[in-house]
């Protein structure tokens, strides 16, 4: 029974990293010659298109990351210690909004975007990715878990609630916010329904992940390459804190 | 150690998308030849060319033509081997 599970796990597992060990060795031909880093070349050196676009993705993804955490952070503070009339309500309907796919919220977000006149501008992308429901129940799991008195001790200590942050909260939850951090960048690397909706007249702002498919074909393997490497390494880096925080979390 | 490595891994990526980025362009045009041409003539169906169009190799004559490819706003030289010469009849 455990042979015919390690089997079987096996096998999936072969099924995920398949397409992208074959993107990888694919990306190693150029023309039908020997192994060769020619792709790359013709990539980086002959079409800089690609670089501007890998470049859009890298500002999107890290500016999205970084804005979701700082506005959730709070939030989650206020749903786990701050008790208010309507809080679970509240929290249900964050819950709810969290559930729905993200195609549901398209055309409500398209409505927004389309009224602020935010349509083929950067923020068009970056501004829905930064409110996200599942980053404040993220952190509101985890500033859960951290003992009331430590909270009361450091607003005796202090009134301000930046100090409190500072001090009290954030060094509990590093794990949690370097977990969240890699979960939304990963997310906002992937965007692309988002970009050809919000982003119909100004393809120059495109991510890379809306470029990908128009790459030549003697460069396409290489291009999908170095586009898959950023989330490989962060993962490689920073997987054990993941793991540990989604166990610590229950999440 | 993984996680060493792929840190180290993470750096260097990092360091030649930002080496491609600032010095792609230099570098493409640095192994490609200099072709200075005077004017370019059309006729009868042929394109007549100027002798400094034309660069020499042990295995041929080439010249060099424009062509666009995907990358809107960036034009490639494509190289060209000539199959024939017309004499000089100047």
């Amino acid at each position: 029974m455990k042979k015919a599970r390690i089997f079987a796990l096996s096998a999936l597992c072969v099924l995920f990293v398949f397409p992208v060990f074959a993107t990888a060795l694919k990306s190693l031909s150029y023309g039908g010659a020997a192994p060769t880093l020619a792709a790359y070349r013709e990539l980086f050196t002959t079409d800089h298109t690609y670089l501007k676009y890998f470049w859009n993705s890298v500002l999107y993804a890290s500016v999205s990351t970084f804005l979701s955490v700082a506005i959730s952070l709070p939030l989650g503070f206020l749903f786990a210690k701050v008790k208010f009339k309507g809080r679970e309500a509240l929290l249900f309907v964050f819950i709810a909004v969290m559930m729905l796919p993200f195609q549901a919220t398209l055309l409500p977000n398209y409505i927004q975007l389309k009224s602020f006149n935010l349509l083929n501008t950067r923020l068009a992308l970056i501004l829905p990715a930064v409110f996200s429901p599942f980053a404040v129940f993220f952190l509101r799991q985890s500033i859960k878990n951290i003992p009331n008195e430590v909270i009361d001790y450091a607003l005796l200590e202090t009134s301000s609630a930046i100090k409190l942050f500072k001090y009290a909260v954030i060094p509990q939850i590093k794990p949690a916010i370097c977990s969240l951090a890699i979960l939304i960048f990963c997310e906002s690397w992937n965007i692309l329904e988002q970009a050809l909706i919000f982003l119909p007249e100004n393809k120059d702002i495109y991510p890379l992940s809306a470029v990908l498919e128009s790459l030549p074909e003697d460069v396409k393997y290489a291009g999908g390459t170095v586009y898959m490497l950023p989330i490989i390494m962060l993962f490689l880096i920073f997987g054990d804190e993941l793991q540990s925080s989604m166990k610590n979390y229950k999440i | 150690m993984m996680k060493k490595a792929a840190t180290v891994v993470f750096a260097l990526f990092w360091a030649a998308m930002i080496f491609f980025t600032a010095f792609g362009d230099r570098l493409y045009y640095a192994f490609k030849p200099r072709v200075e041409v005077g004017e370019v003539i059309n006729f009868d169906g042929g394109a007549y060319l100027p002798k400094s169009a034309v660069f020499e190799e042990s295995d041929g004559d080439y010249h060099t033509l424009s062509c666009v490819t995907f990358s809107v706003g960036q034009i490639v030289f494509a190289l060209y081997r000539l199959e024939s010469r017309l004499g000089d009849y100047t």
